[in-house]
């Protein structure tokens, strides 16, 4: 394994210290990798909140609302950044809260699609059949992010982990934790 | 029919307007109370990467919604 790395809102962390959990996990697991989408791939709703934030400040030149009164302007202005503050915080939870834990015995994939719906589904490292990775696009070769694609014998077929850093080191890492994990079971160490 | 004509005549949009604004702030109130929930289910998830910090933004963002809901009611 790597070294220890990453901080909390790090796209992928290392080895991350003992107090982070997830509600599934047994006492002896331990948590190896959490991965998330590389940090540039929150640049588009990034610069859509900076719009947001200044498009009030075009009413000055563009004067829309110069027929309401003084109060409502003002009401239009707060409700404004009220639903640009709850945009830029449902984005921020939606890149957070969508990670893909790696243990020593399973991977862990949580999705979090929007404010209302969340899916987690799990794999044991024993039944990985194959791992395959790729770079897309001029971002994620500049950035070194891609997808990792996990083919399993369980029952969700594959598991894609979309826009990861550092995608060969990840694939590299499941590789080596699924042999692991196969020697484990035939010396009959498996836990 | 004069008190329908000069109902009609002195009929104040600003009051419907007053309305809208009502219902929408109060659909963000329970938004944001949703957020404050799924908050707090997905740290219960994941625990113990900026837990705090997101339950203590979320009930900010809550409370704050609230505030603002009621100092419009106040104002308009």
């Amino acid at each position: 394994m790597p070294p220890q790395s990453g901080h909390s809102l790090s796209s992928l962390l290392v080895l991350p210290k003992k107090s982070v959990r997830f509600d599934t996990q047994d006492p002896e697991e331990e948590i190896l990798l959490i991965l998330r989408r590389h940090w540039i791939t929150n640049l588009p709703w990034f610069f859509m909140a900076l719009v947001l934030f200044f498009a009030p400040a075009v009413l000055t030149f563009f004067p829309l609302l110069s027929s309401f009164p003084e109060k409502y302007r003002f009401v239009f202005v707060i409700i404004w950044y009220l639903i640009t503050l709850m945009f830029i915080f449902e984005k921020f939870l939606s890149w957070f809260f969508n990670m893909t834990i790696i243990t020593d015995e399973r991977i862990v994939d949580i999705d979090f699609t929007n404010l209302t719906t969340k899916k987690i589904s799990d794999c044991e490292l024993d039944k990985i059949q194959d791992v395959s990775f790729n770079n897309s696009g001029a971002f994620g070769t500049i950035f070194n992010y891609g997808n990792v694609m996990v083919q399993t014998a369980a029952e969700i077929v594959e598991f894609v982990f979309e826009d990861v850093p550092r995608p060969a080191k990840v694939a590299e890492i499941l590789q080596r934790l699924r042999t692991e994990e196969k020697i484990e079971a035939l010396e009959g160490r498996i836990r | 029919m004069d008190n329908l004509i000069s109902s009609i005549l002195n009929f104040n949009i600003w009051n419907i307007a007053k309305i809208f604004v009502l219902i929408g702030l109060a659909v963000y109130v329970v938004f944001a109370f949703i957020v404050v929930r799924q908050v707090k289910l997905m740290t219960e998830v994941v625990s113990g990467i900026l837990t705090g910090i997101l339950r203590f933004v979320s009930w900010i963002l809550f409370l704050f919604s609230v505030f603002i809901f009621l100092s419009i009611l106040l104002l308009l």
